[in-house]
């Protein structure tokens, strides 16, 4: 690279930077590449002495808050009512992204361009800070003291909070950038319509999360308290949905392994494909239809009944209701599977299977009734 | 090395630099890198924060046709070092402690 080239990639990379700052940066490394070439270096190993830009721009704006690229009016510190703003941040450095949101909706979506928009009204009371570098993160911030009942203090009198100020964090992130990604959220929903991630975490305490189109190379993991999911389309190497009181509707899921927990909420999934899928619930349904799961199934289940329907061959299942009724539609002939059925006052219908078949199924009940059927291949 | 102790020691390396004269960006990196692994990436963001808290102050010369900042060390950027120095009495009288425990 030669200095000229050095000095343009490296202004590219800092045109979110204040002017004056980012040339005080590039004036710096210009300098020390001129008196390497002094001193006889020749000029591309002057430039390559620096190291790559990417370690330039992260340590040198690493901590800088990003710039909010919109509304810069002077007065805005004592103006009053909503005040929208984008915080714009070079998404070249960042490897994570990370929300912290207390009552506000989060939303993840592609971004019109290659840098990452953070979109969020500020007003009084409420900020956010956005980090640039390795870490974008976005924490919301209240300025004045704040009772649970969404009353601050400032000065001495109390005000309360604009509700359109803090209601939602909109981020937009290049589309071909993989992020690792935490979001959480107390009372708001999340939802995301990106495309790539290296992985993605939300915790929502009663938001309801809904992510669609997503395809993680690392690990999806999605937990709310009394929130509902909605997960279509998706794709990841482990997928991981807990709810306490939520419900959870999955739609073409893949992913080598799944697990579901809930305590009351029903679980509905269609189209699921996976290595493992294992489940645990205390009280609600479990439905699921179109499975393709190649190894191993387990489903776990206090008082909620389970309906689940297999699109290929099982090589291990375990289905265990206390109270609730097991139905189950296997993928093959009845030869092909190893039954153990057990329960203690429902009833039992299942097929007599084969010693020799190559998959085991095992269901036990409590009260509940058991009904297993195979689906002969055409 | 710890993050936090690793960027102490910079600052005050970099001063140190500064005693012996007024100095430049890749003169002061030179100057200390018999001692101290120093690059310009880590050396820029020492450097601001020196100037912030005013233990250095910065001018421009004009040098073969082009301009260098010099940095040059305050009274406030000497008393760093002692204050630094001072601590690690300290640190060094711990560090002995604990190595010969270790027999």
């Amino acid at each position: 690279m030669t200095k000229r080239e050095f000095t343009e990639e490296l202004c590219r990379r800092l045109k979110n930077v204040p002017a004056d700052e980012a040339n005080a940066i590039v004036n710096f490394y210009v300098e020390s590449i001129e008196d390497r070439i002094e001193e006889g270096m020749d000029e591309e190993a002057a430039v390559a002495a620096l190291g790559s830009i990417d370690d330039i721009v992260r340590t040198t704006v690493g901590t800088a808050y990003a710039r909010p690229e919109t509304e810069a009016q002077p007065e805005e510190r004592e103006s009053k009512g909503p005040r929208k703003r984008d915080y714009v941040v070079d998404a070249g450095p960042v490897e994570e992204l990370e929300v912290q949101e207390i009552s506000g909706d989060v939303e993840l979506e592609p971004s019109h361009d290659n840098r990452i928009h953070v979109h969020v009204t500020e007003g009084d009371g409420v900020t956010y800070q956005v980090t640039a570098g390795r870490v974008c993160r976005i924490t919301k911030s209240y300025t004045g003291k704040r009772d649970s009942s969404g009353f601050y203090f400032k000065l001495g009198i109390v005000m309360l909070i604009d509700k359109n100020v803090g209601n939602l964090v909109r981020i937009e992130i290049p589309a071909e950038k993989l992020l690792t990604i935490t979001a959480n959220t107390a009372s708001g929903d999340f939802s995301s319509s990106i495309r790539k991630a290296l992985g993605l975490k939300v915790t929502t305490g009663n938001g309801d999360i809904d992510v669609e189109g997503l395809t993680a190379a690392g690990e999806l993991s999605l937990s709310t308290g009394s929130g509902d999911m909605e997960v279509t389309d998706c794709a990841a190497d482990r997928a991981a949905f807990r709810t306490v009181a939520g419900d959870v509707e999955l739609n073409q899921i893949t992913a080598n392994e799944v697990t579901v927990t809930t305590a009351s909420g029903d679980v509905s999934i269609s189209e699921l494909t996976a290595r493992e899928f294992s489940t645990k619930m205390a009280s609600g349904d479990l439905e699921v239809e179109e499975a393709y799961i190649a190894e191993k199934l387990t489903a776990a289940s206090a008082s909620g009944d389970m309906d689940i329907s297999l699109e290929a061959p099982l090589a291990s299942g375990s289905f265990e209701a206390t109270n609730g009724d097991i139905t189950l539609e296997l993928y093959g002939r009845e030869e092909d599977y190893r039954f153990s059925t057990r329960t203690l006052f429902g009833d039992i219908s299942c097929p007599a299977g084969s010693e020799s078949g190559a998959g085991s199924v095992r269901c036990v009940t409590v009260n509940g009734d058991i009904e297993v059927t195979c689906r002969r291949l055409i | 090395m710890d993050a936090q102790l690793r960027r102490g020691i910079l600052d005050i390396s970099v001063l140190r630099a500064l005693t012996e004269g007024d100095s430049y960006g890749y003169k002061i990196i030179k100057d200390i890198s018999p001692f101290v692994t120093l690059s310009e990436s880590t050396l820029y963001p020492i450097l601001k924060r020196l100037e912030s808290t005013g233990a250095v102050e910065v001018y421009t010369v004009e040098h073969s046709g082009r301009l260098r900042k010099y940095y040059t060390i305050t009274v406030k950027g000497r008393e760093r070092i002692q204050d630094f120095l001072r601590e690690w009495e300290d640190v060094m009288k711990a560090y002995q402690y604990i190595k010969g425990d270790l027999k």
